[in-house]
């Protein structure tokens, strides 16, 4: 901060009694949002502070102020002004000396630490935010798809995780519901015909009566092997690839 | 065999027979029971208009969940009206036909979650929603033969 600057200040900041201080600051904390707002952007920054007493800041260009809530750039202008006050009474008290000047460099400069400080803290806090946000946002249509199909709205379901895949396709969850719960596809329609079809259904009609309780592997129309689990069945056919298997009740 | 539309083109592109009751539904009531091709094994499965997806019995599939792909998992589905828990997959499958073509499908099944030597109760079943809703198919009663096809780009 050059000279003016500071002169700005010491020219503007009357000296105030702490106690003053005290009800001033419980004044600004009430009205420093409005009176944020309405001296946005901020260069100097004005307010009542009491009937009788105006209370005023001047910064100059170089004192920016990032990009904080107004409440969290407020408090601070305020915490900094009270600092600047006190600071402002030594210098009163003391004029020319040359330690009340560095004085108000040493509070502007705990202003711009704190400021940047806070500022980190505020963006750091925004981020965290933002991501829980998103993964909540991304979590909430996979529990309205879950109760979708619980509720048998089937097509809906199938809307909503459509729509969160859009909505969201970074999120693998969705990304699988989207395509679980997609439409019936047809991969081929020119696949030739089953001769054995006949043979089993057959041995379905016929034969399966015979087999009640067990898991049953068909070949051809003949009975490969029956168990009471699957388990069992694959214990005498590993490979059931090609097998009619069928549980008979 | 396949059926036709006035103009001449098709309705249907296979044809199978089917049986009128499913060998593992204790209740014995009438079905219509079709085979098809899961997980390249043969077995059959009721045709239920009023259902959702392939419900598959969870011990015909035991040994081949980790080659079934990522699942929607818990999900929980109301199948004749009791709750079931379970997980959801997609897989193709294979609507076998004894004459005209058959058909790969690629659908989403429900394989259900069962405690340690509970049995499934109920019979395998293809639901119209998520399962069959993109099929046209018709039965013949007195021949036991229902005929089926894709709502798309049939190629016959």
């Amino acid at each position: 901060m050059g000279m003016q600057g500071l002169a700005n200040i010491t020219e503007t900041m009357p000296c105030f009694e702490p106690p003053m201080m005290d009800e001033g600051l419980k004044e600004m904390r009430r009205f420093a949002p409005v009176a944020y707002r309405a001296t946005m952007p901020w260069i100097g920054w004005s307010s009542t502070m009491s009937a009788s007493n105006t209370y005023r800041i001047h910064g100059e260009d170089s004192l920016s102020i990032g990009r904080v809530t107004p409440w969290i750039e407020a408090k601070l202008i305020i915490e900094t002004s009270i600092e600047l006050s006190r600071a402002s009474c030594v210098q009163q008290s003391s004029p020319g000396d040359a330690a009340a000047g560095d004085a108000f460099e040493a509070v502007l400069a705990r202003f711009h630490a704190n400021l940047n400080a806070r500022t980190a803290l505020e963006n750091a806090e925004s981020q965290a935010a933002s991501e829980t946000a998103a993964k909540s946002a991304a979590r909430t249509p996979m529990l309205a798809i879950r109760e979708a199909l619980a509720a048998e709205d089937y097509y809906g379901a199938r809307a909503l995780a459509k729509q969160a895949h859009r909505d969201h396709p970074e999120d693998p969850e969705l990304a699988v519901a989207a395509q679980v719960l997609a439409p019936p596809r047809v991969l081929r329609n020119d696949l030739p015909p089953d001769p054995t079809i006949r043979i089993n259904m057959d041995w379905m009609e016929h034969e399966a009566h015979n087999y009640s309780g067990q898991w049953v592997a068909v070949k051809d129309g003949q009975v490969v092997a029956s168990a009471s689990t699957v388990r069992a069945l694959k214990e005498q056919v590993p490979d059931l690839k090609g097998h009619f298997v069928v549980k008979v009740a | 065999m396949t059926l036709l539309f006035t103009d001449g083109q098709p309705f249907t592109s296979g044809a199978a027979p089917y049986i009128d009751h499913h060998p593992s539904d204790p209740s014995h009531l009438l079905r219509l029971v079709v085979q098809i091709q899961v997980l390249d094994q043969a077995t059959v499965a009721a045709i239920d208009t009023g259902g959702a997806y392939l419900i598959l019995d969870p011990e015909y599939v035991d040994y081949s969940l980790d080659t079934l792909g990522e699942a929607v998992e818990p999900a929980r589905l109301q199948i004749r009206g009791v709750a079931y828990d379970g997980a959801l997959y997609r897989l193709p499958i294979m609507i076998l036909a004894q004459e005209g073509q058959s058909l790969e499908v690629e659908v989403t099944a429900f394989v259900p979650s069962l405690g340690p030597e509970e049995p499934w109760p109920l019979p395998m079943m293809m639901g119209l929603k998520g399962c069959l809703e993109f099929f046209r198919f018709a039965v013949d009663p007195a021949a036991n033969m229902w005929f089926f096809g894709s709502t798309t780009a049939l190629d016959v």
